[in-house]
């Protein structure tokens, strides 16, 4: 059974672009229905972290939130599974990837739906960037660092990272 | 504020250029690891894939600014018999809003004349992510490997 799981999620995390595939897969669903933490937090190296420069919750200042993938999908996982009032879809709609061997970084744009039919109506409510930096080694890649910052109408994302040009 | 430490982190070039020079120096010279912590955010981290030094496993090492100050850094001061320089052979940036990643190309020198010869002793590539925070800009993670026979750096990120 264990082996059986492992290799499924071995599978997940054996390209740079499967990895980031699952990472945007594994946050979508329903209100109410139950994601999976477990291969989610397997993307990630346990040093890792989720790093988002967005308004801190304590004085609403603009700063790096650092959380771990455990502090993630233990809060914010946790809202989206029980709490969130609609559902949550990812898709992402261009990236940039730099690779030297064992090292990459990753310049993901992703657009976030509230239900499906927003994603097939290409009706977003939010965009964001991701920086991701992935290490490759026990012949998997991993996820090092997942850094973004989204979308604003002072910063509209460019057309270089839409896919636009 | 002293000017040298505005101008290290008014622009992604000087931060990284800064990050460079920092480390050149040679034999027995102390570097100015003041301006070094200065480019990092309190929650930045040097993150190396390299041989592990307590097993020679090949792994990512994460390390805070100050651990890296107080292991390689203090060996560049007192304990590496040659000088040591760095510079950047190529950079992409990637920027949007306040975040921003550089693949960046370093050489690294033995002496100040081999790097006006261009002859490097080794070569890698940084990984840098930045953030544009309180009128500067941070390192928030630096994450690197190094060039080996096995592993040459590819033409595209040498600029040719």
């Amino acid at each position: 059974m264990f082996h059986q799981m492992k290799k499924e999620y071995l599978e997940k995390v054996a390209t740079i672009d499967s990895t980031i595939e699952t990472l945007y897969d594994c946050l979508a669903g329903e209100p109410g229905d139950p994601r999976n933490w477990e291969l989610y937090r397997f993307l990630y190296h346990p040093n890792s972290k989720m790093i988002r420069y967005e308004e801190d919750f304590t004085d609403g200042e603009f700063r790096p939130q650092y959380m771990s993938p455990y502090d993630f999908t233990s809060s914010i996982g946790k809202y989206m599974e029980k709490i969130k009032k609609t559902g949550f879809y990812e898709r992402e709609i261009h990236k940039i990837k730099k690779v030297f061997g064992p090292i990459a970084h990753v310049w993901s744009t992703c657009e976030s739906f509230g239900s499906k039919e927003d994603m097939e109506n290409n009706n977003p409510y939010v965009r964001n960037v991701h920086s991701i930096q992935m290490a490759y080694y026990q012949n998997r890649w991993w996820i090092i660092n997942l850094y973004w910052y989204r979308e604003t109408e002072e910063f509209p994302i460019p057309n270089e990272f839409l896919g636009l040009e | 504020m002293e000017e040298k430490y505005l101008k290290s982190v008014e622009s992604i070039d000087s931060i990284i250029d800064t990050n460079y020079t920092i480390l050149g120096g040679e034999a027995g010279e102390v570097r100015d690891w003041d301006l070094y912590r200065h480019l990092f955010h309190p929650d930045g981290r040097l993150i190396r894939y390299e041989k592990s030094l307590t097993d020679g496993v090949v792994r990512p090492q994460f390390l805070s600014c100050e651990e890296y100050i107080n292991t390689t850094g203090e060996w560049l001061n007192t304990g590496r018999k040659s000088a040591f320089y760095e510079n950047e052979v190529h950079k992409e940036v990637h920027a949007f809003g306040n975040i921003a990643q550089v693949f960046s190309t370093y050489q690294s020198f033995n002496s100040k004349e081999e790097m006006d010869n261009n002859k490097p002793y080794t070569r890698g590539i940084n990984s840098f992510q930045l953030l544009y925070d309180q009128d500067r800009w941070w390192i928030l993670n630096l994450f690197w490997a190094r060039e080996t026979a096995e592993l040459p750096i590819p033409e595209k990120f040498l600029g040719k």
